[in-house]
């Protein structure tokens, strides 16, 4: 069953189109790669999807309805920011609390997420400080464990891996497994495929604001021209995927 | 804790750190308002001189203040904090309710000035509006921006100017209070059902703004806020990108020509501020006396440092961030003192045909180069040596207002004993520079 569809997405910024009736389904409990270069058009996609920016053209469905009210919104997507975003005059424990609460996480929920977060993120030693005492990997954790806190259905992901060190990686795509594994979807814009290879099911190819290829990687494989599966790795195929888009 | 405690122990923390590192500038700010309050209250006593003159001056201020926040809308009336929007955005709180408490809360400044100006008006009204009126007017005129704010870019323009002609004509037909009050409270009900209408986006990037500016002053970064006003400005302003590919050039005159492209992308505004600043100066020098003399070079110096110290100060800040210009610092500081100092010496020579002293003037204009190239190498320390407005700036500041009136007036003998002055003062901040370009100051 699809959680998120969106049709014919258009959007411009003055003379650059951003995205340009980008259309494709992600389909529930799956981890989904939105990958693409620098300026691919994957932040602006995201903000659409969130209805934070405006777009000139197209559909967003989220389980099969268009999206309505942003109360609505917000109750089944959850967000990690590309650049953190916290109260610079609470701890890292009170922006915690206080985003669990605007969430509406119950409170026996909200601590025992919390206690599994501070634990694998290893948060411990700085719940107490000022986030702007934090280093940026440490800030990237803090929006992390916000996100996770949140009851969703949709995890938004907008280059998560930004800043992290290579446990601190691991545990993080131990944590999409872990939501993949509650049957919630998890759709993860990311330029590093390597690293999206290790947890992603589906990939959605995204270049100069249009979609290169969209699928399993079978079907990526596919479309970049391979006629057996192990003919080129996924990466070749991005490749070729990218320089077909530059030159069709 | 809950909800509403959290956010107020932030705001708490928030006031306390403004109270801390603003203090002599809240204390000035506290001053100035109640020495204009004491003034407002003396005019306003005058019965005869207000009846005669205020409400039209009260209606043009009314008009100013539409036609700023409508006709010529630029920036939303009221400001989330950036933290305060994303939590606002990403959670399912009640985002109707949120949003009728932020515009409320918006309008506590113009409760104050509403009913402040009805306190010092005492029982003479302008025969416009009284407190509450005034008030709902303020409140009205921000609500229709807000309504506008948010209006697709198609329909903005007319809808701009039906607003303003309205707003115009209801001031000129001396509309009670009760009449703005239905109106704010419409545009109050539209305002708030129309949330899934916000433009998040511009929004989001107007708070940035208004964020930043707020978390720099408070951290005492003058650099960061007027690289955040140059940021900004500069949205508006394409790059010019001919310049910087057609030319290439290497050593001192790489310096001066990003120096040159830095200066080619500030906003017209800016050259503007600097042209204010220049004709204050040369009216105060005009005048003659010592201490205009000396405030109006002061004021030049301000002006000219203010233009010139950005890409001084972009390259030390990339310096400090690991980037290291190939080159010597004679080759940067002969490259940085340049462009500043041909502009800077144009502009005091103009000085003696704006405002003539009477001395041989092509004398004082040849003169005029020293101090053309104090003032460049002056803009040079203000964009190297942080805070921008450190001891070391001022120190030279004032060497430099004293040693430009001194030439102004012709006092030559007094102007080579500034001259020399200035000689100790340049060795140390040379030595101080280098070291900062070299990454040896630590």
């Amino acid at each position: 069953m699809a959680i998120l569809q969106v049709k014919d997405l258009s959007k411009s910024f003055a003379t650059v189109h951003a995205l340009k009736g980008v259309s494709f389904t992600v389909r529930s409990g799956a981890v989904v790669g939105l990958i693409g270069p620098n300026g691919a058009g994957k932040t602006t996609l995201i903000k659409c999807i969130l209805r934070l920016i405006r777009y000139e053209q197209g559909r967003i469905f989220l389980n099969g309805q268009p999206l309505s009210s942003r109360k609505e919104l917000a109750a089944q997507i959850s967000y990690i920011p590309e650049q953190p975003v916290y109260y610079e005059e609470l701890t890292v424990e009170e922006n915690l609390n206080l985003y669990a609460m605007l969430s509406g996480t119950p409170r026996r929920e909200f601590a025992e997420k919390k206690a599994m977060l501070v634990d694998r993120l290893d948060m411990a030693e700085y719940l107490k400080k000022l986030p702007d005492q934090l280093s940026k990997g440490n800030k990237q954790k803090l929006m992390i464990a916000m996100a996770f806190l949140k009851r969703f259905q949709l995890l938004l992901a907008d280059e998560p891996f930004s800043g992290l060190d290579p446990v601190m990686i691991r545990r993080l795509k131990d944590l999409f497994l872990a939501v993949k594994k509650e049957e919630k979807t998890v759709l993860l814009s990311t330029h590093l495929l390597d690293l999206a290879q290790t947890v992603c099911d589906d990939y959605i190819f995204l270049d100069h604001g249009a979609i290169l290829a969209a699928g399993s990687r079978e079907e990526i494989l596919r479309a970049a021209g391979a006629s057996g599966k192990e003919e080129f790795s996924l990466e070749e195929a991005y490749l070729k995927l990218l320089a077909r888009g530059e030159n069709p | 804790m809950s909800i509403p405690r959290l956010l107020f122990k932030n705001q708490l923390r928030g006031y306390w750190k403004l109270l801390r590192k603003g203090l002599p500038l809240l204390a000035a700010l506290l001053v100035f308002i109640l020495f204009l309050a004491g003034e407002v209250r003396t005019l306003v006593t005058n019965k005869e001189f207000l009846g005669a003159f205020l409400p039209p001056v009260y209606a043009v201020v009314l008009l100013f203040i539409a036609a700023r926040r409508i006709l010529f809308l630029k920036y939303p009336p009221f400001y989330f904090s950036l933290p305060g929007l994303y939590f606002f955005l990403t959670t399912p709180v009640n985002h109707r309710l949120v949003l009728a408490g932020k515009i409320l809360l918006s309008y506590l400044p113009l409760l104050f000035l509403g009913f402040g100006w009805s306190l010092l008006a005492g029982p003479v009204q302008t025969g416009l509006l009284n407190g509450a009126g005034l008030f709902f007017c303020l409140a009205a005129i921000a609500n229709i921006s807000w309504l506008l704010y948010n209006t697709a870019a198609g329909r903005l323009f007319l809808r701009k100017v039906l607003a303003f002609l309205a707003i115009t004509l209801l001031l000129l037909l001396k509309t009670p209070g009760f009449v703005w009050a239905i109106i704010a409270a419409g545009c109050f009900w539209r305002a708030v059902n129309t949330v899934d209408e916000i433009n998040w986006s511009k929004y989001e990037n107007h708070c940035r703004l208004a964020y930043l500016s707020r978390k720099y002053f408070l951290a005492g970064d003058w650099g960061g806020l007027e690289s955040l006003t140059y940021e900004y400005a500069r949205e508006k302003r394409p790059a010019a990108a001919f310049l910087s590919t057609r030319v290439y050039v290497t050593g001192y005159k790489a310096f001066a020509y990003g120096q040159f492209l830095i200066l080619s992308r500030y906003s017209l505004l800016s050259f503007v501020v600097f042209l204010g600043q220049y004709v204050f100066a040369v009216f105060l020098m005009g005048r003659g006396e010592f201490f205009s003399l000396t405030g109006g070079s002061f004021l030049l110096l301000l002006g000219f440092a203010g233009l010139f110290f950005l890409p001084v100060q972009k390259l030390e800040q990339r310096m400090a961030q690991g980037l290291f210009p190939a080159g010597g610092f004679t080759e940067f500081i002969t490259g940085l003192l340049l462009l500043p100092a041909v502009v800077a010496w144009m502009f005091l020579a103009a000085i003696f045909f704006i405002a003539p002293t009477g001395i041989n003037p092509l004398l004082q204009i040849a003169a005029s180069l020293v101090p053309a190239a104090i003032l460049s190498y002056l803009a040079v320390v203000r964009g190297m040596l942080q805070p921008a407005f450190s001891g070391w700036f001022l120190t030279g500041a004032l060497l430099f207002a004293l040693l430009f009136s001194c030439i102004y007036r012709a006092s030559w003998w007094e102007a080579l004993l500034v001259l020399l002055l200035f000689i100790p003062y340049m060795l140390i901040s040379w030595r101080r520079m280098k070291r900062i370009y070299e990454g040896t100051d630590f």
